[in-house]
């Protein structure tokens, strides 16, 4: 089966897609770094850098609607992580009513904050893993010397979550062509049994697939070749993108 | 049980002597098997399944360690040649997807050669060549989830073509696959200069590409000869659990059809 639902925008000829890999994950990084460490104080660097990633997402031609469908689909996490904040005051602070409930200004203050950090910081990854080809995103990232076996642990992931999908969906067809109406705790204790059936099939594939490893030639050790190329436009928009965000701190 | 006459010990790349395996949970997957396998030949194993075809398969490449003596290329299979053994048996799974673990064709082509300790240009080169060789170029980055299954089949072939192996041990070569790329398996066989086993249930298959057959059953080999003698004999196979190739079963017919015509022509005239 074709799954092209991760891939469908990362070949594309914008600015964005064409830079390398290792610049796109250092502007990530550091972008979500210079993010953390800002104050609470200071929220006046938020605006201007909220830029950084909606300038990108406009560079790189795909439809803005896009990012935002996939920042929904990641926003009730942060929501649900931070939603109790306006509720908890800090030293004696007193707090206003909205109805019902009560809020205190630096719970809310937090809330906020975190919130518009999160979303920032899930932006610029989603630009990041929207434009770059996964395989070319994992060599860029060994460049920065993330241990080679997550490197690897992330590339199996990448190359079987497809094939787990695949098995899912026969498992699923196979139960509803044999459907026909099962009460509620029976359906449940079937789900349950496929999921064991699934762990077990996924188990026994993983064996296979170390001995198909084993068979040519691998040792534990981690040999890859890259084929990275860095481009004077690559230099001129790391420069680009450093100036950008220093820019705020130097002018606010 | 049928075997050839003669072997040369230096150009013999399998030698099995009372080869046995037992799985973990009891069964007995090869009960005492011997044989020999030359250099430059094309071996065919068939039998049912459950008989112990890609078992044997496994032993061979030192993936499962069984009882009796196994030497490949005159190296004993054990812990201390398995390195050597690696570099000069390749195997192609049934199923290309345990073998297509890389995000791209090209880096699951030179996981192979990167390991044997080429340099990237030698890695490069092989995995052109593998690739070209079987009609892949242009597939260097493309993902394996995006290719057919045909696709995939002749991808992981070329995963164990790059490392240049002497010996290619092929678990049902076409199974599964169309005509199309079934036939593409079929000639690449047909033209490759290296010592193949293979196991399958095609017997076309095997009729086409393969010197030598192996009848294997409950462990033990039944029959081992020439392909032109061994899957003409109906009754060896059937007694088997096995049938005529299919482009043997029309001929075979005819053949029949005529030798009884002419038995009545004769009993008429004898009256």
């Amino acid at each position: 089966m074709r799954h092209d639902f991760f891939d469908h925008h990362r070949s594309g000829n914008s600015l964005v897609h064409l830079a390398d890999p290792r610049l796109k994950f250092f502007m990530m990084v550091s972008y979500i770094l210079v993010l953390v460490v800002i104050p609470q104080d200071a929220k006046r660097y938020f605006i201007p850098l909220s830029f950084v990633p909606v300038i990108l997402a406009l560079t790189s031609g795909i439809s803005f609607l896009h990012f935002l469908s996939k920042l929904a689909k990641i926003y009730p996490m942060i929501f649900f992580i931070t939603f109790l904040l306006p509720f908890f005051p800090s030293d004696h602070e007193a707090g206003f009513k909205l109805g019902i409930f009560k809020f205190y200004r630096s719970g809310l203050d937090k809330f906020l904050l975190i919130n518009v950090k999160s979303v920032l910081a899930v932006f610029m990854s989603i630009i990041l893993t929207t434009t770059t080809e996964f395989n070319r995103l994992l060599k860029g990232m060994e460049k920065f010397h993330i241990p080679r076996i997550i490197i690897l642990i992330l590339s199996f992931m990448y190359r079987f979550i497809f094939l787990l999908i695949d098995e899912v969906e026969r498992m699923l067809m196979a139960y509803n062509a044999r459907y026909i109406h099962l009460p509620f705790f029976t359906r449940l204790k079937v789900f349950a049994q496929q999921i064991g059936v699934l762990f077990i099939r996924t188990y026994e594939r993983s064996e296979r697939v170390y001995q198909a490893m084993d068979a040519r030639g691998f040792s534990g050790k981690i040999y890859t070749i890259s084929d990275l190329n860095w481009k004077q436009r690559d230099s001129l928009l790391l420069a680009l993108f450093i100036i950008i965000l220093i820019l705020p701190f130097l002018i606010l | 049980m049928k075997k050839f006459s003669e072997r040369n010990q230096d150009k013999l790349v399998i030698w099995a002597r009372e080869l046995s395996y037992r799985y973990p949970d009891g069964t007995n997957a090869l009960r005492g098997i011997s044989f020999e396998i030359q250099e430059g030949e094309k071996v065919a194993v068939i039998g049912p399944n459950g008989s112990g075809k890609s078992t044997l398969l496994t032993l061979l490449t030192g993936i499962r360690r069984g009882e009796g003596e196994l030497k490949i290329f005159g190296y004993p299979v054990n812990k201390k040649n398995a390195i050597s053994i690696k570099k000069l048996v390749g195997i192609v799974f049934q199923n290309p997807d345990d073998q297509l673990f890389c995000p791209t064709i090209f880096e699951d082509v030179a996981f192979g050669p990167l390991n044997m300790g080429l340099s990237p240009d030698e890695v490069k080169q092989r995995v052109d060549e593998a690739l070209e060789n079987l009609g892949l170029t242009g597939y260097e980055n493309r993902s394996s989830f995006h290719l057919s299954f045909g696709e995939r089949k002749i991808a992981s072939l070329a995963t164990v073509l790059a490392m240049q192996p002497k010996l290619i041990a092929m678990d049902e070569p076409t199974s599964n696959l169309d005509l199309s790329h079934r036939r593409k398996i079929i000639r690449w066989i047909q033209k490759s200069l290296e010592t193949i086993i293979l196991t399958t249930h095609d017997l076309d298959m095997a009729l086409e590409t393969c010197h030598r057959v192996i009848i294997l059953n409950q462990g033990k080999i039944i029959a081992d000869g020439p392909t032109e003698i061994i899957l003409r004999d109906q009754k060896l196979l059937e007694k088997n659990d096995l049938e005529l190739p299919l482009s043997l079963q029309k001929s075979i017919k005819k053949t029949r059809f005529k030798e009884k015509k002419e038995q009545r022509t004769k009993n008429k005239k004898q009256i």
